[in-house]
């Protein structure tokens, strides 16, 4: 709970500190200078000799606008001054006007001085860590908006699918079939996440162009290389989790959300995120995210009733060993779990061994390439169904050797890694004296859910 | 006016400006024209020939100078209202500690 406690304190002091480091660059990069720092009152009797010189020396500039701004009326205040100062020293008013800009130089020549002024290293690196920081404030952000969105995203389709549906238009359901709510935990994911990615590449851009003092056009490309390869790293290989081909497409374009947001329309302001926005995103997050917890736990009580049935059709995986040769009395202890080294399912059969040693060595000199096989199985996760082998499969989903450590068949598998293994159900089987193969031991059934990246699955066997 | 276009001279006379607006600024907040008045002030015959030192009347590399000395956090520039309320980029010396407002020092 504390634990907790202290990654919200921290992930809000990080929000902070990134939406008021955005804001102050967005003040920057506006349209003027800083309202508390600028000047109320401009010169109005500059010339248009005067104008034309300063139109020169900023095109040269390249600089956020408020600079520009801040650069052009300090240059025209030092030009009134000039000129006031030569005409008191008798200069007529035309001749002052040259000799003031003269004494700047070429107008060209000062612009590209004071933009190597403006855009030093230490604004450089000031630049780069700004929008790494802001990058990372923008991600949380991005994805607490990403998710509000799928939210409202999911609660709109909910509302208009019964409307559409009595108009005759149906839409296609992408759970179908998915009793797990994979598909949809999957898309909230990705829809946040490529949102995420694509409001981090804009503040890291939009920053690191105020903080560097340089135009966020001329940064957008190393951020869009950056946030592209970062982020479409992350997305594809990265994030791992449960997956879905409408949450795979998804999250196969990240890199290019990332692009296209350091580069459209990048001179726009970032819109307002005011303390309210904050509060009302984090509330919202955090109380749906209480609500699916209540659901969840509601819906895997219901789960919990499945019935047994008396044929698991174990006949369709192999026939049982004959009592010659694998004695009734012999029985099977053990059961499946997690292996935590892989992220897989361990399953371990240990013969019962009050029956001793010689009597084992006996049994087990009958058999050989002793295997375990995942077979797909009626869906567990349903309630009111039966457990058993899904007869509609042929073949086994994956088979591993069983291996003998004393007295116990021991073996992982991957089931996790499959696109669509649901539930499952796995039988120990091996070859007898007359080459033909049987079942030792009913075995052990279970569900199992995708587990890996986007290229995980892409990359998956059926 | 110094015009050069050999970059190494550029360099060598935009660092002898930013000594000079150094020199110049003490520890008084000033505009950019006052820093001018300063310096030629300070000026001598005997300046005029060293290395490095921009020829009379040129202002070309003073406010590169004073935005390289504020982007090296070496000045801190502020805009201060004056008489007709006509505000004026003002420069000063940037301090380890803050400057305190008026009335708040030790007596």
């Amino acid at each position: 709970m504390i634990a907790l406690l202290g990654y919200v304190v921290v992930l809000g002091a990080l929000l902070i500190a990134a939406v008021w480091l955005v804001r102050r660059s967005e003040r920057r990069l506006g349209a003027g200078p800083d309202a508390h720092a600028a000047p109320t009152q401009l010169a109005t009797d500059v010339t248009s000799e005067i104008t034309a010189y300063l139109d020169r020396m900023t095109g040269e500039l390249a600089l956020p606008a408020a600079d520009v701004a801040e650069v052009r009326a300090e240059l025209a205040d030092h030009l009134q001054d000039s000129i006031a100062s030569l005409e008191a020293e008798g200069l007529d008013r035309d001749s002052a006007i040259r000799e003031a800009l003269g004494r700047l130089g070429p107008a060209a020549e000062l612009g590209r001085q004071l933009r190597m002024a403006h855009q030093s290293k230490r604004r450089l690196l000031a630049g780069v860590g700004g929008g790494v920081f802001a990058g990372g404030g923008g991600f949380v952000l991005g994805y607490l908006g990403g998710i509000m969105l799928a939210l409202f995203a999911a609660l709109a389709l909910a509302l208009a699918t019964p409307l559409l549906a009595a108009v005759g238009l149906r839409l296609p359901d992408i759970t179908s079939g998915d009793h797990s709510g994979n598909a949809v935990n999957s898309i909230f994911l990705a829809v946040a996440t490529a949102i995420a990615a694509g409001a981090a590449t804009r503040y890291a851009v939009r920053t690191s162009a105020s903080l560097s003092r340089r135009t966020p056009r001329s940064v957008s490309v190393f951020w869009a290389v950056g946030g592209g390869l970062g982020f479409g790293w992350w997305a594809i290989f990265g994030m791992r989790g449960a997956q879905s081909w409408p949450s795979v497409a998804i999250e196969l374009c990240v890199p290019l959300v990332a692009v296209v947001a350091a580069f459209v329309r990048i001179e726009r302001s970032m819109p307002h995120v005011g303390r309210w926005a904050l509060f009302v995103g984090l509330v919202a997050v955090v109380g749906s995210g209480l609500l699916f917890a209540v659901a969840g736990s509601v819906s895997s009580s219901v789960i919990n009733t499945i019935g047994e049935q008396p044929d698991l059709h174990l006949d369709s995986v192999a026939p049982a060993a004959p009592a010659a040769w694998f004695p009734e009395d012999v029985n099977f202890g053990g059961g499946w779990g997690s292996d935590s080294a892989s992220g897989g399912t361990q399953v371990s059969l240990e013969l019962n061994p009050d029956l001793g040693g010689p009597a084992i060595a006996a049994i087990l000199a009958n058999w050989r390439e002793v295997r375990f096989e995942a077979w797909h199985a009626l869906p567990m996760d349903m309630p009111g169904l039966l457990a058993g082998i899904d007869t509609r499969y042929s073949s086994p989903i994956e088979v591993q050797s069983a291996s003998l450590s004393d007295t116990s068949f021991e073996a992982v598998f991957h089931l996790e890694r499959f696109r669509d293994s649901g539930s499952w159900w796995i039988v120990l089987t091996a070859v007898g004296p007359d080459g033909h193969r049987y079942r030792l031991e009913s075995g052990m059934g279970g569900d199992a859910r995708f587990n890996g990246s986007a290229w995980d699955w892409l990359t998956a066997p059926q | 006016m110094s015009e050069t276009h050999d970059p190494g001279m550029r360099v060598k006379a935009l660092a002898g400006e930013r000594k000079r607006v150094l020199d110049a600024l003490r520890g008084e907040a000033l505009t950019g024209p006052a820093i001018l008045r300063r310096m030629s002030e300070r000026s001598t015959a005997a300046d005029a020939g060293a290395a490095g030192r921009a020829e009379p009347g040129d202002q070309s590399l003073l406010y590169p100078a004073l935005h390289s000395l504020e982007a090296d956090w070496r000045l801190e520039a502020t805009w201060l209202p004056e008489a007709g309320g006509v505000r004026r980029r003002t420069y000063r010396k940037r301090r380890l500690v803050p400057h305190l407002p008026r009335g708040t020092g030790r007596s």
